[in-house]
């Protein structure tokens, strides 16, 4: 018992210390950032630190889906394949890379090479009625400069017509993948 | 009733693990024993993400490469060698189109991670596997583990990045 709260108050030390020296390097901070009648992107602070849900590729991309600990209970408990909807307070986030080989692996692999965007995902029944409780974000990343922008296509809306192409899964396209 | 066959079930589960784990243990005398003797760490699923990746050759794989707090820790201070006791997994799925998706583009473009194939770990421990780099390689196919003549495939490969204490993954930008 002793040693399990040791341990803890070491964890929470070394985060609040790898918290500060991440404050400490970064000239912005993204988490300020608001798409305009919009999602903050505060309202998903701490997504780097998420649960991966599921890993995806297209054409251009490479991408990682990792949710909040509501959502990923929710995916662990059946949701959505039981029929039952994701619970207020789901968030999700997939993160996008443009890929590029790595030169290293006698493997033929592709990895992140820079990060593209953030699009993030939120469930608020009440605030986003007319989207069936979801709403949407996207910030775009450059490299260049180290900053994030609101992506001026990202709205609340945004993603929700496509996402009713999988209304039968509560809007959400990815499951979580199983180990 | 229902709560009869959930005990059952775990009961039945139990007898499992243990009728495994003494398979384990006779293999572990045996020539069969895994090369490092690493088992696979309990919550690894859980883990925070390191990477992403795809694989496009035979294995055309869907990976994310996830560290315990302790590789998180020193990836994030960008400190090598990692510390003792710093694991990091590597899982990985089919890469199969996705139908759905594809429906939205308008194209076959999209790609997801399919069924499990298999998950990888490398375990620090700079005493235990000295002559590793200080790693010890671990890999699972539906809980049972590669043979011997295979893990001693894993550090040959793993040396051409000594300088980044042999490990291939870097933490995602």
């Amino acid at each position: 018992m002793k040693r399990t709260s040791m341990l803890t108050i070491a964890s929470v030390t070394a985060l609040l210390a790898v918290l500060a020296a991440e404050v400490a390097i970064s000239a912005q901070d993204k988490y300020i950032l608001k798409l305009p009648n919009g999602l903050s992107f505060s309202e998903f602070r701490g997504y780097e630190n998420w649960q991966v849900v599921s890993v995806s590729q297209t054409a251009e991309l490479l991408k990682v889906e990792v949710a909040n600990p509501t959502m990923i209970e929710a995916y662990r408990s059946g949701i959505p394949g039981n029929g039952k909807p994701f619970p207020d307070g789901s968030k999700i986030a997939k993160i996008e890379w443009k890929p590029k080989k790595m030169v290293e692996s006698p493997f033929a692999v592709n990895v992140p090479d820079t990060l593209q965007d953030v699009f993030l995902i939120e469930k608020d029944s009440k605030r986003f009625p007319d989207t069936k409780g979801w709403a949407y974000a996207v910030f775009d990343y450059q490299p260049a400069s180290d900053t994030f922008t609101p992506d001026p296509t990202g709205t609340v809306n945004c993603g929700f017509a496509c996402h009713t192409v999988v209304k039968d899964k509560d809007y959400i396209f990815h499951s979580y993948q199983k180990r | 009733m229902r709560g009869m066959v959930s005990l059952l079930s775990a009961v039945l589960a139990l007898a499992g693990v243990v009728v495994y784990m003494a398979h384990a243990t006779e293999d572990a005398t045996g020539e069969a024993a895994p090369l490092f003797g690493i088992k696979i760490p309990p919550g690894y699923r859980d883990w925070k993400l390191i990477s992403v990746a795809h694989e496009e050759g035979n294995l055309n794989d869907l990976r994310a490469v996830l560290g315990n707090d302790l590789a998180i820790k020193a990836y994030r201070e960008g400190k090598l060698p990692f510390p003792d006791g710093a694991i990091i997994a590597r899982l990985a799925w089919g890469y199969v189109p996705s139908e759905e998706n594809n429906k939205v583009f308008g194209r076959t473009q999209s790609f997801v991670a399919g069924a499990p194939t298999n998950v990888q770990f490398m375990v620090k421990d700079s005493k235990k596997y000295a002559t590793t780099g200080g790693w010890g390689f671990a890999q699972f196919k539906d809980g049972k583990s590669a043979d011997e003549s295979l893990l001693k495939t894993c550090f040959p490969c793993h040396v051409p990045i000594e300088s980044r204490d042999f490990v291939f993954t870097r933490y995602s930008p």
